[in-house]
């Protein structure tokens, strides 16, 4: 028999202020997919305890346990008094990822967001003089006619991180066609906010001709990022070519806040330029096929090639224009969500350390490189749930999860990383099917750095295709330049939609594990899997199809012994059988599971 | 079928079977039956009593002082439960020909939503000289038991900790009763902080188990030489990483044990940086393997820690424990010392963790009390207390259900913890503290007798 305790501490880790577990008249506590949910109780009491109660200083801290371990834990926001006592509801913990707002950059390949830096902002600076432009790439063009000092009059485009981000630049990685007159640098300067040099490098010095380069850089930490060129020829100097001749073209640009996973290895063989080439280099980790990489030496301009294939740990096979010595460094720039997850529980637990743990040992990473990632005064429970949708990397994308369970502590992982499955029997089963939510084809919407709207071709699932007897395609809105990035939420997507959710009520009347032990309910979480066991053998071949579901929300009335849970959906292998039935033509109700304890 | 009926807060009484004052007419005493919902206080519910007597008096005034008495009582019960700082106000109750005590159980006052709690007649009489309010109507709810004499039983000796104390009551019992256990062995000088432990209690004989961790070798698990350390066995059970795949220890044996399992375990992270993950998993004679969810072993220290890996519904015949360990790096080590292990069948059972006491201004020898307040009368809720040699009292922050409950003539208990870099709770000379269980038993009945 399971009983439990139901307390209130000072707050989370503080002293035990009030055991209720005999005074409570109803409770109702919920779990979802981010964790804890919501607890609901109704302590009858005098007056003036309740007023003491509803008057507390601090943030209570409200528990229920089954032994030592947790059943709920959550944090007591909303108190009201009534005739007979007090009603309150705590809310989970995953709530402290919604107590203020988070802007940072973690990376940008967006050449839309770079401008001119005005002569107002630096006096050295002379946008009028220079032509510029942003399409699909970052120009800065000598028009004809224009007469330049000697190191003065410097054209440059600046890129600026969101105001008050929490975040410093510190990499970037691009590609530029230098066409510049012979002295003429072009460089880069980086700043802190109010344009507060931090460093400055030159990148490229104009020969009589064009150089084609690629740059891998890590930066001291800034605010601004500018590219410039200036007129270094020691006199003055006059442009007497046509328009658009001397020019600076930077292309495949990205600024990242963030080296944790960057890619920074080295050639382990020389390299002989061809198609198709085999690359050896000390480690692949955090290769991808399709990703841009630097080869070369500082030194060097450097090349930048892109992955076709992986073929183990130390090759990767790539198209190389020029030979390269042992010893190359291999470079890119990666950011992956995790790292997002885990500077969001720092931020947080340093705001409201009492609030969200500040381990994040139960962050996984989903090992996909998120190309354009910027998040300007969003809350960080929509930040996650937003990542929890853009797959990983995986060949098949999974989609992920984040929850706050026990201690307060975020968990971002694979969905059903730590799912238990549990087994029932259907008293009253009650299944009905809808398309309504069926996704078998998918295309996404997307941008080229320029910003403008670029669209994916569709992919599809033909099996859920011949099984439903309909094509239904749905976009997706993908925030991102990276094409890899696009075909793999597009992947996810597609995974998660092709077979529909259904709706359903199943009366039960207890919980059992694989081996038929019966568990208390409160063992059954949001996330769990609920395997229905006894349906009629006259489905055989299709069993499978209609018994295993993933809950999104158990609510559990631990006065009445009832638990109520809400599928998600199936598991995919659900739709066929559903879809063979006649479709409603409503849509009402999502779908629910009833379970009872008797 | 009741020689004696009142109702008590300890100054007033109230007594329905005196004749003088009241005559009882009918009580039908309501067995309580076990709870339908979850939440603790007891596995019986609370029962709605009602009882109809008549108030005598030899005035009119004398009749309906006596029904307005009854009426403040049982409104005094209520403002009780309510937490107004009232006496507790009891029911008393002694069948005809009964050997026993008279027993008594708490009111809680008028059923929220209820009637009032004393329904009075239209009329009342005057027979020869008495006046008589007849047949007054009394609802009020109580807790489901009545409770009779009380048991004591120890204190046990002072085994060398952690260790099963078992103490045997003079009788056994067949109700489920409320248990009062009082752990013993601190000084507020020896051991001015008392450290956040666990108290695991059973009423048989292999529902409370310590268990050694250091045979179960395998590949990188090894036994480590840690006797300085003051853990169960003079070797602590250490898993090498050398990968950051999942890595399964030996076979961990124990008594077999069927049903709802948890399971707590002296841990060590030795690395300031490597975090691990950790899932034991029972194992039953014929390989029925269930596993409990995983457990995260932060590097926040390096001191011996005491974890619960979770609870779990085990086959019959379980009697194997492996922990599966899997390092965030190929770095660092971690250690077991005892496994914990509690049955959690049912209210007879339990698993109380307690945070760090500490001692305010206690003094002398200090008794960790985990109180069932069922015959207290101020007292609404159970309660884990620190009380010292002069009654004072230092509140204890637990998590766990109350009150205990015991069944039988036996009750089996283990309280332990961990001190700093000691896998046991040290003293201040960094000896071990070896406690003491003593037990009070208050005797419950459901059909009142």
């Amino acid at each position: 028999m399971s009983q439990l305790q139901f307390a209130t501490d000072t707050a989370a880790g503080g002293a035990l202020a009030f055991d209720d577990s005999g005074r409570a008249s109803s409770l109702v506590y919920a779990t979802n997919t981010h964790g804890f949910a919501e607890l609901r109780s109704s302590i009858p009491m005098a007056l003036q305890e309740a007023f003491l109660r509803f008057d507390r200083a601090g943030m209570p801290h409200q528990r229920l346990n089954d032994g030592a371990g947790t059943v709920y834990e959550g944090r007591l926001e909303d108190v009201a008094i009534s005739g007979d006592g007090i009603q309150s509801t705590a809310l989970g913990y995953s709530r402290a990822l919604s107590d203020a707002p988070y802007t940072a950059l973690w990376s940008s390949a967006d050449v839309t967001q770079w401008r001119p830096v005005r002569t107002s902002e630096l006096a050295s600076r002379t946008p009028e003089l220079y032509q510029f432009d942003t399409n699909n790439r970052i120009q800065i063009a000598l028009p004809q006619g224009a007469i330049y000092g000697n190191n003065a009059n410097v054209g440059s485009q600046i890129f600026q991180k969101s105001e008050g981000g929490v975040r410093s630049i510190i990499g970037i990685s691009f590609d530029a066609i230098v066409t510049l007159p012979a002295n003429w640098i072009f460089f880069y300067q980086t700043y802190t906010s109010g344009f507060v040099s931090v460093a400055s490098a030159t990148i490229d010095t104009g020969i009589a001709g064009t150089n084609v380069i690629n740059k891998f850089y890590t930066l001291g930490a800034c605010d601004y990022v500018e590219f410039a060129v200036i007129n270094s020829t020691g006199g003055n100097y006059t442009v007497n070519n046509a328009p658009n001749v001397w020019r600076v073209s930077i292309t495949n640009i990205r600024v990242v806040t963030s080296l944790d996973n960057r890619i920074d290895t080295t050639t382990t063989a020389n390299i002989v330029a061809g198609a198709g080439v085999s690359i050896p280099v000390v480690t692949t980790a955090r290769m991808y096929v399709g990703q841009r990489l630097h080869i070369g030496i500082p030194a060097a301009n450097g090349e930048g090639i892109i992955v076709t294939s992986i073929t183990d740990a130390t090759h990767f096979v790539a198209t190389i224009a020029a030979n390269y010595a042992s010893g190359a460094n291999v470079q890119a720039h990666v950011i992956y969500a995790d790292e997002v997850a885990r500077d969001l529980v720092i931020k947080t637990n340093a705001l409201n350390p009492t609030q969200l743990n500040s381990s994040t040992a139960l962050i996984q990473s989903p090992g996909l490189d998120l190309l354009n990632e910027s998040y300007q005064d969003q809350y960080g429970a929509d930040i996650l749930t937003r990542l929890v949708t853009l797959g990983d990397s995986q060949t098949t994308p999974r989609q992920w999860e984040w929850a706050v369970w026990e201690n307060r502590q975020l968990v971002y992982q694979p969905r059903g990383y730590s799912s238990r499955t549990w087994y029932v029997d259907l008293a009253r089963p009650e299944i009905e099917r809808t398309l309504n939510a069926l996704a078998n084809s998918v295309y996404a919407d997307y941008q080229e750095p320029g910003g403008r709207t670029l669209r994916s071709t569709a992919t599809s699932d033909a099996a859920s295709i011949a099984r439903y007897g309909v094509t239904r395609r749905t976009m997706l809105n993908v925030s991102s330049t990276s094409t890899t990035q696009v075909a793999t939420q597009q992947a996810a997507q597609l995974n998660d939609t092709k077979d529909p959710i259904p709706r359903a009520r199943l009366t039960i009347e207890a919980v059992f594990d694989q081996n038929g032990a019966r568990w208390p309910l409160t063992a059954v979480r949001a996330n769990d899997i609920i395997v229905i066991r006894n349906l009629p053998p006259t489905l055989s071949t299709t069993i499978d199809r209609v018994r295993i579901l993933r809950a999104i929300r158990t609510e559990l009335d631990v006065f009445t012994g009832v638990l109520t849970i809400e599928p998600e959906s199936p598991l995919p292998t659900l739709a066929a059988m559903l879809a063979r039935t006649v479709a409603p033509a409503w849509v009402t109700s999502p779908w629910w599971v009833q379970v009872g304890q008797k | 079928m009741f020689q004696y009926v009142a109702l008590s807060d300890g100054t007033t009484t109230l007594e329905l079977t005196d004749d003088i004052n009241y005559a009882l007419v009918s009580y039908a005493p309501i067995v309580a039956p076990l709870r339908d919902g979850l939440l603790g206080d007891g596995v019986y519910a609370d029962a709605t009593e009602s009882l109809t007597f008549h108030a005598i008096g030899c005035t009119a005034a004398e009749a309906y002082a006596a029904a307005a008495a009854i009426n403040a009582l049982l409104d005094q019960a209520r403002r009780w439960w309510l937490g107004q700082g009232v006496t507790a106000v009891r029911l008393f109750v002694k069948a005809q020909g009964s050997a026993l005590v008279t027993l008594s159980v708490q009111l809680k006052g008028r059923a929220p939503g209820g009637p009032s709690n004393v329904a009075l007649p239209a009329t009342f009489h005057e027979y020869y000289g008495k006046y008589l309010i007849q047949s007054i109507v009394l609802q009020v709810v109580r807790r489901g038991q009545f409770l009779g004499a009380d048991d004591s039983a120890g204190p046990s000796g002072a085994a060398t900790n952690p260790n099963v104390e078992q103490v045997t009551f003079s009788s056994s019992h067949p109700t489920s009763s409320p248990l009062d256990l009082v752990i013993a062995g601190f000084n507020f000088v020896t051991t001015p902080l008392i450290k956040a432990g666990y108290l695991i209690v059973g009423s048989q004989a292999n529902d409370v188990q310590v268990r050694p961790v250091t045979g179960a070798t395998a590949a990188n698990w090894t036994a480590f030489a840690d006797a300085a350390h003051l853990g169960f066995n003079a070797s602590v059970l250490r898993y090498t990483p050398v990968a950051t795949t999942a890595s399964t220890s030996g076979d961990i044996a124990l008594s077999f044990v069927q049903g709802n399992m948890a399971l707590i375990a002296k841990v060590r992270n030795n690395s300031a940086t490597t975090v691990f993950t950790v899932t034991a998993s029972f194992r039953n004679a014929y390989g029925t393997v269930v596993s409990l969810p995983s457990v995260t072993i932060d590097a926040s220290s390096l001191n011996p820690r005491m974890v619960f890996l979770g609870s779990a519904t085990v086959p019959p015949n379980t009697n194997i424990i492996t922990l599966t360990v899997q390092a965030s790096a190929a770095s660092g080590t971690i250690d077991f010392d005892a496994l914990l292990v509690a049955n959690l069948r049912d209210e007879s059972c339990a698993v109380i963790a307690h945070d760090d006491i500490a001692l305010g201004a206690l003094n002398g020898n200090l008794t960790l009390q985990f109180l069932s307040m069922r015959t207290s009368t101020t007292y609404l809720m159970p309660q884990v207390q620190l009380v010292d040699v002069n009654a004072h009292i230092a509140p204890v922050t637990y998590r766990g259900v109350l009150p205990l409950a015991t069944v039988g003539a036996d009750v089996f208990a283990v309280w332990t913890a961990t001190n700093g870099i000691y896998w046991s709770f040290t003293d201040s000379t960094n000896a071990k503290v070896n406690v003491t269980l003593q037990a009070t038993r208050h005797r419950a009945y459901l059909v009142p007798q």
